[in-house]
């Protein structure tokens, strides 16, 4: 049909978005959502996913998103009577406020499962869907077994445990019948982060030197307003260089090296060049526009992220991507919806 | 005349593409041509064609009913077969003076929720409560605050039969009917101090009966104090407001995350503080009210007030610019306040 493409050819990832008409788009979505008493909140839902994919293209395609409205209502609406009933039985009774936490605890996994299970095969890309191939066994793995390995064993297991658990996220995905690769290594999460403990031990440390120094000083009662009004601005510091620098170094070298290591064979591989320092302008100027606009800017912040994300991230086309057959009906099953209220959206690009 | 608009096709779930046009008929209809060669791929009637939601800044997708998709390259061409209302909420979502009724519009209502509607439909909701709700919650709640606060009493039996007595002539004098009231002693490390549960079960630690042993008034004052919650069911009500608040607010405001969620979380929580203190001068009114009636007077209060202060180490010379400070992150008014408040009532006389 069109010229086919004989070799692979690299491609950037173009977000066209714009605050100021994103801002518009989703603050007029909240009102409505705020009189309806959440009810639009469906509608809200699909129009601000609908704008951020197909602001986002490859190759001259927009992603699209296909959920409708009553999708998501119908599943809120479970949702919300799960909690209902949830909330009322844990107040009754102390011996169910035990037992129903548990039971919501095993159900967790399955949630988070079907929900990422939704959000990608609601996605198209040129008019195939994603889709998701994950099991309950390993969603349970994954985000209950390895994360609690991980806090046993003081923490010392938690790379792996988030290898494993970004193994499970993204090497699952399929589309149009193909499955993704992911090539992720132990040894890169053990030194990314050992790197970043090793810098919050050293703010931690520098803190701990400057608070003793002015305790002392000070003849030290932190309870007294005055002593607390002089360490706040140095403890509000060390508490930011930790949150979004060491944050931030983290988030950008693991998207680097899932991109870098994530492929479809014969059809795309990825390249993701996001820096450090650049991530981390880009999370603490977001995290100021968010503070001092009370959560308003928070549309902006979206169109930020995602603007940035999509330039540091290329896509090296393969030929097999044409004449790729979609292999996901339109029919979604129980519980997809519902646990859509979870957010719990691999974030495609 | 009729209109015509360039773009690319994709085909029925395939990701195989082609630029392409399209000629809209004056009645709705399509025909759509492969651009190349200029012939015709096929012709659609209006029944049969979908469009997408039409979103400000992005082209408005056009499905045939064999699942083809037609994206006009232009994204702002709007297709004239569109209806009206299919177009409205885009025409909200573009205009400024939308944009700023909606800021000013958001807070106002959510104001307008948290302190008029919610806590009238508590205040409502309680009296059709069954009154197994309240027992049964006054039954748990006791259960888990002796596993984690109490222990059991270590008064004497004379002493606890001495304030039973007090207790019971209280409620028979103002003529409360006893048989949901029931008055618990307990030793606890928390110093003195007294609950009252929804259900009408007072608990009064060991400190507090020792404390007022020389000052019996001002133990019927706090009793009084407790009654006052029961009488006003301020414990149901207040579980009805938060179940209620954090309710609308997951189902409304589900989307926020982050510095958002934390501001208006930090705003709620601060309504409902205020409600909190709204309630203890409530129980305080009707506890002053009731000295009266028993002709005790109101100063009865102001020692119960100052007996706590000095038990709980607080100054109760001391101004009160601090508890100004402190006064919105409270759950109780000011002691100095409800001292000045009992004195008054005093003078009033």
């Amino acid at each position: 049909m069109t010229t086919p493409h004989s070799a692979a050819r690299p491609v950037p990832v173009e977000f066209t978005g714009k605050s100021g008409e994103y801002f518009k788009l989703w603050v007029v979505n909240l009102l409505l959502t705020i009189v309806t008493l959440g009810i639009y909140g469906a509608w809200a839902k699909v129009r601000n996913t609908q704008y951020m994919h197909g602001h986002t293209s490859i190759d001259g395609h927009r992603l699209r998103y296909l959920a409708t409205p009553i999708q998501i209502l119908k599943g809120r609406a479970i949702a919300l009577a799960l909690f209902i009933t949830y909330s009322v039985l844990i107040n009754v009774s102390v011996y169910l406020g035990l037992i129903l936490p548990l039971i919501f605890m095993v159900a967790v996994p399955w949630l988070i499962k079907q929900g990422i299970r939704f959000s990608l095969r609601m996605t198209a890309y040129r008019n195939v869907r994603f889709s998701f191939t994950g099991t309950y066994g390993g969603a349970l793995m994954a985000f209950l077994v390895y994360p609690l390995i991980g806090s046993v064993t003081f923490f010392l297991a938690m790379p792996w445990a988030l290898k494993k658990i970004h193994e499970y996220m993204y090497d699952n995905i399929t589309y149009g019948g193909k499955k993704l690769t992911l090539n992720n290594t132990t040894s890169f999460y053990y030194g990314v982060i050992l790197i970043a403990m090793g810098i919050v031990i050293a703010i931690i440390t520098a803190l701990a030197m400057f608070f003793v120094g002015a305790g002392a000083l000070a003849s030290g009662d932190f309870r007294d307003p005055a002593v607390m009004m002089a360490i706040a601005p140095v403890f509000f510091l060390g508490y930011f260089l930790i949150v979004y620098g060491v944050s931030g170094f983290v988030m950008a070298n693991l998207r680097n090296h899932i991109y870098n290591n994530l492929s479809m064979e014969g059809v795309a591989s990825f390249d993701s060049s996001v820096s450090v320092p650049g991530y981390i302008l880009l999370t603490f100027t977001n995290g100021l526009l968010l503070v001092f606009t009370l959560g308003l800017a928070y549309p902006v912040t979206q169109i930020r992220k995602a603007a940035y994300l999509a330039a540091a991230t290329e896509v090296i086309l393969q030929p097999g991507l044409e004449g790729l057959l979609n292999t996901v009906d339109d029919e979604s099953a129980i519980g997809e919806e519902t646990s859509e209220m979870f957010d719990a959206d691999v974030s495609l690009i | 005349m009729n209109t015509s608009v360039g773009g690319v096709y994709v085909t029925a779930g395939q990701a195989t593409s082609c630029p392409a046009y399209v000629v809209c008929d004056s009645d709705g209809g399509v025909w759509l041509y492969r651009t190349a060669t200029r012939e015709v791929i096929q012709h659609s009637g209006a029944e049969t064609l979908k469009y997408a939601s039409v979103i400000p800044g992005l082209p408005v997708d056009l499905f045939f009913v064999d699942g083809g998709v037609f994206t006009p390259s232009d994204p702002t061409f709007r297709w004239p077969a569109l209806s009206e209302t299919s177009r409205i909420p885009e025409w909200l979502e573009r205009h400024s003076a939308v944009t700023i009724m909606a800021m000013v519009l958001i807070p106002a209502f959510l104001w307008a929720m948290v302190v008029h509607v919610i806590p009238a439909g508590a205040r409502w909701s309680v009296d059709y409560l069954p009154d197994t709700v309240s027992r049964e919650m006054g039954k748990q709640t006791l259960s888990a605050l002796d596993e984690i606060w109490f222990d059991p009493s270590e008064l004497e039996f004379d002493t606890q039969q001495q304030v039973t007595r007090q207790w019971q002539q209280v409620l028979l004098q103002l003529g409360i009917h006893s048989e949901h009231y029931r008055l618990n002693f307990r030793a606890s490390g928390i110093g003195a101090n007294a609950f009252a549960l929804p259900d009408g079960t007072v608990v009064i630690t060991d400190d507090l009966v020792w404390l007022t042993r020389e000052h019996p008034d001002a133990l019927t004052a706090i009793l009084l104090h407790e009654i006052g919650h029961v009488q006003h069911q301020h414990g149901m009500q207040l579980v009805a407001q938060t179940t209620a608040t954090s309710l609308l607010f997951t189902i409304m405001l589900g989307d926020i995350e982050g510095a958002g969620e934390m501001v208006l979380g930090a705003g709620v929580g601060l309504a409902q503080n205020a409600f909190s203190r709204d309630m203890e001068r409530e129980a305080d009114k009707f506890a002053l009210e009731k000295l009266k009636q028993l002709s005790i007077s109101p100063t009865a209060f102001a020692d119960a007030m100052r007996l706590l202060m000095e038990s709980h180490g607080m100054e109760t010379t001391k101004g009160d610019s601090q508890e100004d400070i402190l006064q919105y992150i409270s759950t109780h008014p000011g002691m100095l306040e409800r001292i000045r408040g009992a004195e008054q009532a005093a003078n009033s006389e």
